[in-house]
């Protein structure tokens, strides 16, 4: 069995290593836990428990930093012995992506989100240290479940966490094992090409950041609230929360721009269960933002912040086991697949849910909470309001990605009761987008009208009717502008129904409002710049979405061409087709691709737009490349990575939705050529094929230049033909370079060329094997006595014996114990005294019998054997064969014609106008939780 | 009660109602038969019948694809798609059709593949390549 073999060159130390630090890590992530609890319990030493706390908490954080370390070193070296370094790492894969490979799976995105709670954590003891014993036992807490996360501890049946540090060959079974060097013979598996872009490298630490971040104003509220502090901590909550909306929005729309930049989603919100699972604890967030500003103006709603929080905190739980559980992957086209480690999963979620719920009832009574009833136009009433319309935002959503939980937990009832209730089972909605569009657009539409409006009331409000004459007047302006504004945009979206009225008009109120606001009272206020800034920015960005999700357009149509059986309109003229160097018209563009790169594994196709007036004139022209992107191994593209051209006023997005089946794999090409009616002639050099459309002439043979696809190498014996192909209607010539390789003197690899234009393919004959490596009986042999340094004459060529190599390179030579070889360097020069060949035979003794393993050089035509050595005399006898004369003056031909073409591209094109206004909205609204953050700062210092 | 309270309460009233008409998208998945009985889309889980024909040529039409499915009961239609054929589409296991019943063919208007994930269970790649 394998456990027996001694294997060579692995590399385990630093595993076992990496492990123990991980089960020290979580070992202290517990020790820092409970003293932090003990610290806050046993007031005497206070001080001295949280030493202990901190302390602990440190060493958990170094052993995490260093088990990362340890497990990108493995990765950077290569150590494929480890199973996730051979999983996501392959020798070709660049520095760059060795982050993304970090953080492809599990384990690794594990210590990624682990890391950034270390980083939080460290911070907050140092900025907010008034805190730290109330809020650290939490976040430890929350460590001690992250860190069990890649424990990769088994204890009995029980398997808890998965480790990075497991060897391949304990996770995979296979013959290789049972060789002692199988390093040798095994590549890394290197990471998956869809996630081989520089989005992927910046975007899962963002969005983990704002993981890691949104669980610390839960700690700060639910510790201190555990504390009996009940009320001050409103503070480093919002300044905490703050952080994590702004961070956590930031890495949501780089997820949006990466599907809409290099995915060929077509968009940049697809309402995916994965792009929604990072959506709902944002929303949260936000709204517990609102609650958490009311907390600190008005002395309210100090439970409700709290249980915002911590709801959002469990929503990034859920949102961890929605996407790693693989329940979504029915659903979703980027969630991880199962992991086994959902009962892990779902043990983390309910912990923290009773933890929640207990501080909340021990010591919710002691919150204070204010008896009387906000009046009805002041501003925490409304700001009450936004919140829970952004909480029901957030339900509807769970709901509908949550289908599968729920089908999962009927199964769970229908197992009790021993009844299949599987016809209880839903499923997800048949057009998601729409699904949610029409729910959401409504809290848009809410959102949109108060967001402004709420900014002009104000606290505790007790005469409203005072108030409105003052601020009616900016109401009545934001009114008399938006409403033109709005009729103007809803002419340029073009929206139908009542929806999409209310919509644009609510965004476009939400927008005015907003900049009365900021410039009411005569001059620009400052404090109110944040919120103004996220809510106009929301209002920009909901006329960027109305813009570029109604106003999209497919330009890749062309009604002249496309066939009439097509019974559905709006599907039917999405794609069009581009041959190489032949303009195309599409709407009213003319797209010409004349040229495709391969860059690493992507095959850039450039495409040259051409823009067209109604008058036919050409008024713009610019240049795409979308791309298909190979697997690692080269055998069949994986996907397509599209272009954009980015203007301010709209974006031109194009992706390519097919190629041609033997471009899109490698075993149908081989198929494909395999059914090609290939014609075989034999003719000499300078003959003429006479073929049904054209004419080809076999130029010469030759062993200089070959197909442009094919990369010499040592041991490699190649050869070309150059077949000339002329087309005497259209004057059109193409010089084919057949070439036939023989690798290793073992296999015999093709490369046909083929001509799209001539729709021509031209490939070697099979006789050409015999002309690259032939048989001895076609060779005449004459006996060569040569001593070293000696040079004769062997017309048309002299042979000169330059050496004798102990070391021997021919690769038909395989080594035997007691083997005495000798490999002879023979110099083949021509009649000028130019290097045409060298041989190199080797003579061989085995077993006491002497061996010959023959050298064969096609341009030469020579072959030579070496078959004795005189130890008396140091004279050696060759045999050199060369050509008869008949094999050599006729070359096989195969020609196959009106072969279908194979430069063509399917292409899809999408014009998206405004789309900047959601990038710009989009990015205000984060950036107005930076801008809070930094006046609250410099105001508190003020 | 406070008027925050029945505005709480407003708001939930408002998430059921809305979840409840939302519902009606939550469809369970119909066969073939249940196609023919109605005009109006649904969505049907099959397997791919990988003995029969899947066409798409793009050199004839890059907007037709046709391929055929076995539905839950075993019945197998032709299946059309004024589309791009998709990536990986051989390989799936499980293939949901979203369309209506047009004929005999069964005209699909979005489509979602179940594929075993190419870059779990692979077998190891050994260093030397193999060749034709």
């Amino acid at each position: 069995m394998t456990e027996n073999i001694d294997y060579i060159g692995e590399l385990l130390w630093p595993g076992e290593v990496g492990h123990y630090l991980i089960i020290t890590a979580f070992v202290a992530a517990l020790v820092s836990a409970i003293a932090y609890v003990l610290s806050n319990s046993d007031r005497d030493n206070h001080d001295s428990w949280k030493k202990i706390g901190r302390y602990s908490f440190y060493v958990h954080g170094v052993t995490i930093i260093a088990a990362i370390v340890i497990l990108f070193s493995l990765m950077l070296n290569h150590r494929y012995e480890y199973n996730y370094v051979w999983a996501h790492v392959s020798d070709d894969l660049p520095f760059k992506y060795m982050f993304s490979a970090f953080w492809e799976d599990q384990e690794g995105s594990f210590l990624l989100w682990t890391f950034w709670q270390v980083i939080i954590s460290v911070v907050f003891i140092k900025v907010s240290s008034r805190w730290e014993a109330s809020t650290m036992w939490i976040m430890a807490l929350i460590q001690v479940f992250l860190s069990s996360m890649v424990l990769g501890l088994v204890i009995g049946d029980l398997q808890i966490g998965s480790s990075p540090f497991n060897l391949l060959r304990e996770e995979n079974a296979s013959d290789v094992f049972a060789t002692a060097n199988y390093l040798e013979l095994i590549q890394g598996r290197g990471l998956n090409p869809l996630l081989q872009n520089y989005w992927m490298v910046i975007h899962p630490p963002t969005l983990f950041l704002g993981f890691a971040l949104t669980s610390i104003p839960f700690a700060i509220s639910g510790g201190a609230i555990a504390t009996r502090q009940y009320t001050k901590w409103v503070n480093p909550a919002l300044k905490w929360g703050l952080w994590a909306a702004g961070i956590l929005g930031v890495g949501i729309l780089m997820g949006g721009a990466w599907a809409y930049e290099a995915l060929s989603f077509g968009g940049y919100w697809a309402w995916d269960p994965v792009e929604n699972s990072s959506l709902v604890p944002w929303l949260i967030l936000v709204a517990a933002i609102h609650t958490n500003v009311i907390a600190k103006s008005v002395r309210r709603s100090y439970k409700m912040t709290y249980g915002m929080y911590a709801l959002a905190f469990i929503m990034v739980l859920y949102s961890t086991f929605l996407t790693r559980s693989g329940l979504t992957a029915e659903s979703s086209a980027h969630a991880f697949t199962s992991s086994g480690m959902e009962a892990q999963l779902l043990a983390f979620i309910l912990f923290f849910i009773g933890l929640g719920l207990w501080i909340f009832y021990t010591r919710g009574k002691f919150i204070p909470s204010s008896k009387e009833d906000e009046p009805f136009w002041s501003r925490e009433f409304w700001m009450y309001l936004g919140s829970f319309v952004l909480i029901l935002s957030t339900i509807l959503i769970t709901f509908t990605t949550s289908i599968p939980v729920f089908n999962k937990i009927i199964d769970f009832f229908g197992s009790i009761a021993g009844q299949d209730l599987s016809s209880w089972h839903r499923t997800t909605p048949l057009d998601p987008i729409a699904h949610y569009n029409r729910y959401q657009l409504w809290i848009a539409v809410l959102i949109g009208l108060m967001a402004g409006t709420a900014q002009f009331l104000r606290y505790r409000e007790k005469n409203y009717k005072k108030r409105f004459r003052k601020i009616g007047r900016d109401l009545l302006i934001s009114l008399a502008i938006s409403i033109p504004l709005a009729w103007i945009g809803l002419k340029w979206v073009g929206g139908q129904g009542l929806g999409y009225v209310l919509l644009i008009f609510a965004a476009t109120y939400g927008f005015m409002t907003n900049i009365v606001y900021l410039f009411s009272g005569f001059k620009p206020n400052a404090k109110k710049l944040g919120s103004v800034v996220s809510h106009a920015g929301f209002a920009i960005m909901i006329w960027g979405v109305m813009a570029s999700g109604l106003q999209k357009t497919y330009i890749s149509t062309n009604p002249f061409v496309m066939r009439e059986l097509v019974q559905d309109e709006t599907m039917a003229n999405q794609n069009i087709l581009l041959y190489k160097d032949i303009p195309m018209r599409m709407s009213n563009y003319e797209a010409l691709y004349y040229k495709d790169t391969l860059v690493r594994n992507e095959r850039l196709y450039s495409i040259r737009f051409t823009e067209i007036d109604q008058k036919g004139n050409r008024v713009d022209s610019f240049e795409l490349s979308p791309s298909s992107v190979y697997a690692n191994d080269f055998s069949e593209v994986v996907s397509f990575n599209p272009s954009t051209d980015r203007r301010i006023e709209k974006d031109i997005f194009t992706s390519i939705s097919a190629l041609p089946p033997e471009v899109m794999n490698v075993s149908e090409a081989q198929k494909r050529e395999k059914e090609l009616p290939y014609e075989e002639y034999d003719i000499p050099i300078g003959d003429t094929i006479y073929l049904r459309d054209q004419v080809a002439v076999l130029k010469g043979v030759n062993f200089d230049s070959y197909h442009q696809d094919y990369t010499p190498e040592d041991s490699d014996i190649a050869v070309s033909a150059d077949v000339l192909l002329i087309n005497p209607e259209s004057n059109f010539t193409f010089l084919a370079k057949p070439t036939m390789v023989i690798k290793d003197h073992r296999f015999v690899v093709h490369y046909p060329a083929k001509s799209n234009k001539n729709r021509a393919k031209v490939r070697l004959g099979e006789g050409f094997v015999n002309f690259l490596y032939p048989k001895d009986e076609d060779l005449d042999y004459h006996k060569l006595i040569l001593e070293k340094g000696q040079t004769v004459s062997f017309d048309p060529y002299t042979i000169t014996l330059s050496g004798l190599e102990k070391e021997i390179t021919h690769p038909e030579y395989e080594a035997e114990e007691g083997d005495i070889a000798v490999q002879a360097i023979l110099q083949v020069h021509n009649k000028s005294g130019i290097l045409v060949d060298v041989l190199e035979p080797v003579f061989v003794i085995r077993q006491n019998q002497p061996n010959f393993i023959r050298d064969f050089k096609p341009r030469s035509g020579l072959a030579a054997n070496f078959i004795k050595i005189d130890p008396g005399t140091g004279k050696m006898e060759f045999m050199i064969g060369e050509r008869t004369q008949d094999a050599s003056d006729r070359f096989p031909i195969r020609i196959a014609e009106d072969v279908s073409r194979s430069d063509f591209i399917v292409l899809e094109a999408i014009v998206f106008p405004g789309i900047n206004l959601f990038w710009l909205g989009s990015s205000l609204m984060m950036a107005g939780f930076f801008i809070s953050i930094y006046l609250r700062r410099r105001r508190k210092r003020a | 009660m406070k008027k925050i309270h029945i505005a709480a309460i407003g708001i939930l009233l408002v998430a059921l109602a809305l979840i409840f008409t939302a519902s009606q998208d939550f469809s369970t998945y119909a066969s073939f038969k249940d196609a023919a009985a109605t005009t109006s889309q649904v969505k049907i889980v099959g397997e791919l019948a990988k003995d029969k024909e899947i066409y798409y040529d793009p050199a004839e039409d890059p907007n037709y694809f046709s391929f055929h499915v076995i539905d839950k009961d075993g019945v197998t239609r032709k299946v059309v798609m004024n589309r791009a054929k998709p990536q990986d589409f051989e390989m799936s296991e499980q293939i949901v059709v979203t369309g209506k019943l047009q004929g005999e063919e069964f005209m699909a208007s979005d489509i979602l593949l179940k594929c075993p994930s190419k870059y779990k269970d692979e077998e190891i790649y050994l260093r030397a390549e193999t060749e034709e």
